[in-house]
């Protein structure tokens, strides 16, 4: 019998064996890919090494903009919820263009056109800071996205423990809803595919686990209507039980994240459908600790807002995202449709997808010449459930072969092992579908 | 690692992030292939583990931790190659030429014995696969093992353990002299 030793010795003398170079095309393809895979950025994330706060949205098509407010808050007693007011009647307002440049704006109407839609708004008070990113700033920070604007109003230090702050904010469509609990999200594949409309996107985030939220109640902003709840962040065990910036409700569809500075830190949240199929957000966030007035002073920012198509224009038009996940019955429909793939042996493979009634979506996969059947064309069915973000899945798909011939793997574990759980994730840039199977799939035809 | 590169490549510049490809991808690349035995594979398990880094970066709080934290994304991305080894695919593995090296490189190791250690560690999970690599071919301990991987030293221990009695076995099982009228 050899001894521990012994093995030890032999097996680190045959790990030493192989390469321990990277291939310099393996380099190549990674640089090649950065260009296309966008960083993961956290929004009001306080700073350390500055007394401002810089917020940088890296926003979404429909109305990538963010505004943010954010103030001293150094009271005691935190304003309850307030909801059921209707939204204050608006004079008729001579507004400015949003500065750009950090300076400190004086009580008075502001505008903003983002996405083909104006948004004008009432800022009650002195003393904010509003920048405006512009669109050369935005692509330095790997914004992919043309024709949008980030837009940050800032005051006062966030940096404080709980932090003193409240502000407002606006987000574009939001396709991921988070489903962690806790909610730390260090580890991918945290969420689920988000709805498309504010009822749906209230619903989601109203049950969201772990977390305490009000019921999604009717509103109206700018004649636009949708829903409003308000979202409260966990506790302290559980907030400081993740890294910072790893408390997270949503994100947006470039994976954007809605990061929490403290625990119990509540978001007010506006979802509005527009007319053009897109979603805009509204946020109002506060602490306990945020004295009333304040909360009060950005509920009256957000109820301000009028929305106008933008002059030329009739309104955004639909962009791919927002056709994409525009829904039917209450699901996504991105899936729907007809797809093609070439199969590892070159084989040409054609599926149809089917959202059915109850949120599942039929599968038939047609592979003109299947090699796990000798070469006879061969039929997959199935019934695919979603299990992840933008990612469907078919738990036990049927295969059969055309020739009545028993279909058999080439390699490896039993055919059925191997279709287990094949699961297929869409892709926003490429409208495309990637299987587990490691194939691409091409859309030829999409749902009506 | 240089802080202010990470810093730089947090905030989205790519030379920075390149740099730190170039300075960590021979060293992620020994370990999956280790845990693999296929280049290719490999190669995606590097690729998808930097694609991710890059993704995440600005969430990594520790930056002196970063290559920890480059090992566990390589490691998550292994297990989903091994998971996804079923796919359809000729039966016969290409031989590539780093795969020829492989086999020329270790002189001190008999082909047979190669064999045995080469079926036996491919009977072995995606998570004792991961211990054995990190301990004998990087040397870690079981603390630092646990600590890359976010496992307990307990659960270290126990993957380790069994997986070095199922390896152990094969090695006992080359080194046995061969029973005559056994089946092919």
């Amino acid at each position: 019998m050899n001894r521990p030793a012994d093995v030890d010795r032999t097996l680190e003398s045959w790990l030493a064996e192989g390469p321990s170079q990277l291939p310099d095309h393996v380099i190549d393809g990674i640089v090649r890919q950065l260009d296309t895979t966008h960083q993961r950025k956290h929004w009001w994330l306080p700073r350390k090494d500055t007394m401002t706060r810089s917020i940088l949205a890296v926003g979404g098509v429909a109305a990538a903009f963010l505004i943010a407010v954010v103030g001293f808050a150094y009271f005691s007693g935190g304003p309850g919820p307030n909801f059921g007011g209707a939204p204050t009647p608006s004079p008729t307002p001579s507004p400015v263009a949003l500065p750009t440049d950090g300076a400190v704006i004086e009580p008075g109407w502001y505008s903003v056109t983002v996405d083909g839609y104006r948004y004008t708004f009432r800022v009650p008070n002195a003393g904010w800071t509003a920048t405006v990113v512009t669109l050369a700033e935005a692509q330095s920070e790997q914004t992919i996205r043309p024709n949008r604007a980030d837009v940050e109003l800032t005051q006062g230090d966030a940096s404080t423990d709980p932090p003193d702050l409240a502000g407002f904010a606006l987000w574009g469509n939001v396709p991921y809803v988070h489903e962690v609990d806790p909610p730390c999200s260090q580890d991918f594949g945290f969420s689920e595919y988000g709805p498309g409309t504010a009822d749906d996107l209230a619903t989601a985030i109203a049950s969201i686990e772990g977390w305490r939220s009000s019921e999604p109640t009717d509103v109206t902003v700018g004649g636009y209507s949708g829903k409003r709840l308000q979202l409260m962040a966990p506790g302290r065990d559980k907030f400081d039980s993740c890294a910072e910036g790893d408390v997270q409700s949503f994100s947006d569809e470039n994976e954007k994240a809605r990061a929490y500075e403290g625990p119990d830190q509540v978001d007010d949240i506006w979802i509005l459908d527009l007319d053009n199929g897109a979603r805009q957000l509204f946020l109002i966030t506060y602490f306990p600790t945020t004295p009333a007035e304040l909360v009060d002073e950005l509920r009256q920012i957000v109820e301000s807002v009028e929305i106008s198509p933008a002059e030329g224009t009739q309104g955004a038009a639909p962009t791919e995202e927002s056709r994409l996940i525009a829904r039917s019955n209450g699901r996504a429909v991105a899936f729907d449709g007809i797809w093609e793939s070439t199969d590892a042996d070159g084989s040409h493979q054609t599926m149809a997808m089917s959202a059915l009634p109850n949120g599942t979506y039929g599968v038939t996969i047609r592979d003109d010449r299947a090699a796990v059947c000798s070469g006879a064309p061969s039929i997959l069915t199935g019934v695919a459930e979603t299990n992840g973000p933008g990612t469907i899945a078919i738990g036990q798909p049927e295969y059969t072969c055309d020739d009545d011939s028993q279909p058999r793997a080439l390699s490896g574990p039993p055919l059925e092992e191997q279709l287990q759980d094949l699961s297929f994730t869409y892709d926003f840039q490429r409208d495309a579908l990637d299987d587990s199977l490691g194939l691409a799939w091409s859309r030829v035809v999409a749902a009506p | 690692m240089d802080p202010s590169l990470i810093d730089r490549a947090k905030r989205g510049d790519k030379d920075a992030f390149t740099t730190l490809v170039l300075s960590t991808g021979d060293r992620l690349y020994s370990v999956a292939y280790r845990m693999l035995r296929d280049a290719g594979r490999a190669e995606d398990a590097v690729q998808q583990a930097f694609l991710i880094a890059w993704r995440e970066l600005p969430k990594l709080r520790d930056e002196s931790r970063l290559e920890a934290w480059l090992y566990r994304l390589l490691v998550n991305a292994c297990y989903a190659e091994i998971r996804h080894a079923g796919r359809w695919q000729p039966g016969l593995r290409l031989v590539t030429d780093l795969d020829a090296d492989a086999n020329t490189d270790g002189a001190q190791l008999g082909v047979d014995r190669r064999d045995e250690l080469e079926r036996a560690f491919r009977r072995l999970s995606g998570e004792q696969r991961a211990v054995i690599v990190m301990h004998h071919y990087l040397g870690l301990s079981g603390a630092e093992i646990a600590e890359t991987l976010g496992l307990s030293p307990g659960t270290v221990r126990s993957r380790l353990h069994y997986a070095r009695q199922l390896m152990r076995a094969a090695i006992e099982a080359d080194s046995r002299p061969l029973a005559s009228g056994g089946m092919a």
